[in-house]
């Protein structure tokens, strides 16, 4: 019978949640390596004890941890992130070149076919590989020497390379994604990259539709259909069909397009999830209610999910890396807010319920389903 | 997302064991022999390095165990004369490995902003890194204090 281990990491401290396929029984383990900031903690889809974790804080730095047994033990790895040759400037808030520093891991992304192979996308933004299991770290620097690279800056949480996508069918192909530049995708493992933000509109910036400077806040592939994805922008809802060449918005009857986390169904790669936030300036959802948007057409409609969620009262956020599904049939959705609580759908998001309630903020959550 | 730490003004630590502040050691003193230095951690540098939990003991109740080794919330290393921050941090780096860049830009060598290093109840978070370590350092009688700075209301 299968088993859920759903990976949380908070501003306090990681915590492992484990329960059978029945999702209803939960045990809660943690937290490991209290008072630490846990950005991520994430597993490899080849061997599913082998789990990272970025670990840091503003008085001691970076670390980043691995597991080779499924979360019982943890033991420091390589923490030197060092930019590629002479790293240059980016522009500050106020416009000026604002030499590259590094700042703390983002976002761990496992290969998909190789344990001992995982990416950091880290601020300041820049994408490094480890191909030894996390002990160093290369930086993959076509990105961030990019002919655009000079000229981006950081949105309010830093300059962040957040999000990384592997395609499962194109080993050559990987999508980054990083506030305030945009989507960048290189279809030669690492060594060049465009950036593919066309269709993208942004108020906030001098020019709307540039070809970089957009805060986009994550973006979601469905593995059975990789030339397919789908973002949350710092506004609006997106998709492309065309591995980001060209992207339309979706938010259609949403309360909100702004939010920061999007994920797709496990089963249904047109079954897509959303937490719509009040604004930039309120991160908190409409109404002070907790709901949670499904669209099971890809984008345009949708419907609220409310069942078990907070409907009054609640100014929670739901940050970019805090949602996540499982692969059971029903397929289960699992997300984290600020407010500490992880709550679960055991049936696509039609009703919810919390597993845990009064952790540190939440900045993670990744699911595994263990056969 | 980042959870800003202000940097207080720094100040003794509190706990700490009365001595006198000596100065730097004389320029005279004997020249590369061996020396055993003690070395306090913060909490979430002893969970790394994974020294006993000092919890139940409070602070400046760390015991030395001998010559790179640690228990409680102090270290004990081995420096060769003259000691100094450079060299002392070198050793703990040298030790464990897992401290590389948690207190020290590991690139620039450079204290990180928000750690202090005091001993003999004095700051000597601003003295220059290959600056002597004050006589009771030296002598093993007080402890080279490492902490992170206050913050939080």
């Amino acid at each position: 019978m299968s088993t859920i281990r759903v990976l949380v990491g908070t501003r306090k401290g990681a915590f492992i949640l484990n329960a059978d396929a029945s999702r209803k029984s939960w045990e809660v383990n943690g937290p490991f390596f209290g008072g630490w900031e846990i950005y991520h903690v994430n597993a490899s889809p080849v061997d599913p004890s082998r789990l990272y974790a970025s670990q840091s804080n503003g008085w001691f730095g970076q670390l980043v941890q691995r597991s080779d047994d499924g979360g019982t033990t943890w033991q420091p790895v390589g923490n030197q992130f060092p930019y590629a040759g002479v790293p240059g400037t980016h522009q500050w808030y106020d416009g000026t070149p604002h030499p590259w520093e590094f700042a703390r891991v983002w976002h761990l992304e496992p290969s998909l076919s190789d344990p001992d192979t995982v990416y950091a996308g880290v601020e300041d933004a820049a994408l490094f590989r480890s191909s030894d299991a996390g002990t160093t770290w290369e930086e993959v620097s076509g990105l961030r020497r990019h002919d655009s690279g000079s000229s981006w800056q950081p949105g309010a949480g830093g300059m962040c390379l957040h999000t990384i996508v592997l395609d499962p069918v194109d080993p050559e192909r990987i999508y980054t994604a990083i506030s305030a530049a945009g989507v960048f995708r290189s279809d030669d493992a690492g060594t060049t990259w465009k950036p593919v933000n066309r269709g993208l509109s942004s108020e906030s910036i001098p020019a709307p539709e540039a070809e970089v400077g957009h805060c986009v806040h994550r973006i979601a592939m469905h593995p059975s259909r990789p030339d397919v994805l789908f973002m949350q922008k710092h506004w609006d809802v997106m998709r492309t069909d065309d591995c980001g060449e060209s992207w339309r918005e979706v938010s259609g009857d949403l309360p909100s397009d702004f939010g920061f986390t999007i994920d797709v169904h496990a089963h249904e790669p047109e079954t897509i999830y959303v937490v719509p936030i009040k604004s930039d300036s309120e991160h908190y959802p409409p109404d002070g209610r907790l709901r949670v948007y499904r669209s099971r057409t890809g984008g345009d409609e949708w419907e609220a999910l409310s069942d078990g969620l907070p409907q009054r009262d609640c100014y929670v956020n739901v940050l970019r890396d805090a949602m996540a599904v499982d692969s059971l049939d029903p397929c289960g959705i699992y997300f984290g807010t600020t407010g500490g609580q992880v709550y679960a759908s055991a049936n696509a998001g039609d009703s919810w319920a919390p597993i845990v309630r009064d952790l540190p903020a939440v900045l993670s959550v990744e699911v595994q389903t263990l056969p | 997302m980042t959870e800003e730490a202000p940097a207080p003004e720094p100040r003794p630590a509190p706990g700490l064991p009365p001595g006198p502040f000596a100065g730097p050691a004389p320029a005279a003193a004997p020249r590369q022999h061996l020396i055993v230095v003690r070395v306090r951690l913060p909490a979430h540098l002893r969970t790394l390095v994974q020294l006993e939990k000092e919890t139940e003991r409070g602070p400046g109740h760390g015991t030395a165990s001998g010559p790179g080794h640690g228990t409680g919330s102090e270290v004990t290393l081995e420096l060769d004369s003259p000691g100094t921050q450079s060299s002392l941090l070198d050793a703990l780096e040298t030790r464990y490995p897992v401290l590389i860049g948690t207190i020290r830009d590991p690139r620039t060598r450079v204290r990180r902003p928000f750690i202090r290093f005091f001993a003999c109840e004095e700051d000597l978070s601003h003295e220059p890194p290959d600056s002597d370590l004050p006589a009771p350092v030296l002598a093993g009688t007080e402890p080279f204090v490492i902490l992170g700075a206050m913050a939080g209301g």
